[in-house]
């Protein structure tokens, strides 16, 4: 049993429930029309591209094409988080793509080999779907993180240059600041997981669902990806922040003004 | 403009506000690298590997006083936890003396840094940089918190000792007991 299928005509009815966010639009003088028509076209012409193209990946499920898929996710995650935070990209994205694939890369791995134990650890239903997932997830965490880190030791800096004058080394001068930025980043992650089921029913439950699976099934997948988000959270604030941290600080262990923008 | 401080030398960095008497000290702590010229350390010019052992060698107090959140306790333990410290003996007999000799009891140890007063905030960060016990202080207005009796005693403290002392200070406590005062608007030897 898989979900009952939305006809094109049927996707149209859904529209007519942007008219009660027009009609406040218009009662109340928002002047959101525009943006709102904005967002909704390019997320409908976004995904029915993404439709496409998944269904291609599927079909070939091809395990070049794949990680090609992956790290392009990777790119567009890396680049919209290092945008959000107002980071020069070009100074930082090298580093920051390693970290950010390594970490998704490997637990996604990590679950198809030992979790799901599937025979084909890249097919695209899992690599794309798992690796997405992971991704949109942890971004926001990786977010609050990195830019957490990089922002309190520029407004900290003369504590920050203080420690280095009592005989830090930079690791040692940093450590604090990447305490707080990984506990700082899984936040949203852990803030999530306690209201998870009561208040939300997660995309991924939703999904597997949908899917014709059973609650059940659905849940261990749940619980799965729940805990995987948490470790790549983690993991890619921690990379993202050791393999940065050599190209925005100096050789002097100053904080390079250059890499904000 | 040369400026050459001796190995054991006291000397007072004079100036108006925002001439520059604090970039100074950042020079030659290596936060701020100089647009042209050199700086040197005991003869050797600093660059990013010596800076490392320079600062290990400098005790520096910033008119800031930028310490940690955290009982004051900690801000001493914090110092020894630094591998660069690690040969360094805790002493708490040596920071109880330090504490009484700048008149700050011991049961100021179990207080929060945001808790105690500027001059107290002055004292401690004083004592902070004397438990490293380095050879070379960089004082950046290491006084302006405190009363005269309390300027005299820290001023004797440094000068009376064999360290090479590094003041930049607007209170003539210092300029009257140092030997020697560096005007940075005239950018010679004054006294």
């Amino acid at each position: 049993m898989g979900a009952v299928d939305i006809s094109p005509g049927s996707l149209l009815v859904v529209f007519l429930l942007l008219t009660v966010p027009l009609f406040l639009n218009y009662a109340y003088s928002l002047k959101i029309a525009r943006s709102l028509f904005y967002s909704v076209s390019r997320m409908c012409v976004q995904l029915v591209l993404i439709g496409f193209f998944l269904k291609f990946l599927f079909l070939r499920n091809n395990a070049f094409f794949n990680l090609l898929w992956l790290v392009i996710m990777v790119l567009v995650a890396v680049y919209s988080a290092l945008s959000n935070f107002s980071m020069r990209a070009s100074k930082v994205l090298l580093p920051a793509f390693t970290s950010f694939f390594l970490a998704t890369f490997s637990v996604v791995l990590f679950v198809n080999v030992f979790v799901i134990k599937i025979a084909y650890v890249f097919d695209a239903r899992y690599l794309i779907i798992l690796g997405g997932m992971l991704l949109g997830n942890s971004l926001r965490g990786n977010i609050i993180g990195i830019s957490h880190f990089y922002q309190t030791i520029r407004k900290d800096r003369k504590r920050f240059l203080y420690v280095l004058s009592l005989g830090a080394s930079l690791k040692e001068a940093t450590l604090p600041y990447l305490r707080q930025s990984l506990s700082l980043a899984l936040k949203p992650t852990l803030a999530a997981m306690a209201t998870m089921g009561i208040v939300a029913l997660p995309g991924m439950m939703t999904g597997v669902i949908l899917g014709g699976a059973s609650p059940q099934v659905a849940i261990k997948y749940q619980i799965m990806i729940m805990i995987a988000i948490v470790t790549s959270t983690m993991l890619s604030v921690f990379l993202t922040i050791v393999m940065t941290r050599r190209s925005c600080f100096t050789k002097y262990g100053i904080l390079k003004s250059d890499i904000f923008i | 403009m040369t400026l050459e401080i001796q190995e054991g030398e006291k000397a007072v960095i004079s100036g108006y506000s925002g001439l520059g008497k604090s970039s100074l000290f950042y020079l030659l702590l290596g936060f701020v690298r100089p647009a042209e010229g050199t700086v040197y350390f005991s003869g050797r010019p600093l660059n990013s590997h010596f800076i490392w052992n320079v600062r290990r060698k400098i005790s520096y107090v910033d008119q800031d006083i930028s310490l940690f959140g955290g009982k004051i306790r900690q801000q001493f333990e914090f110092l020894f936890s630094l591998r660069a410290n690690s040969h360094l003996s805790k002493g708490w007999d040596y920071i109880i003396e330090l504490l009484n000799y700048f008149s700050l009891g011991r049961d100021i140890l179990d207080k929060d840094i945001e808790e105690v007063s500027g001059g107290q905030r002055q004292r401690i960060a004083l004592i902070n940089a004397i438990l490293l016990r380095r050879n070379v202080f960089l004082l950046d207005e290491p006084t302006s918190f405190l009363d005269e009796k309390l300027k005299e005693k820290v001023a004797d403290f440094f000068l009376q000792r064999p360290y090479t002392v590094i003041v930049a200070s607007h209170d003539q406590v210092w300029q009257k007991k140092a030997v020697k005062v560096f005007d940075l608007e005239k950018k010679q030897w004054v006294q």
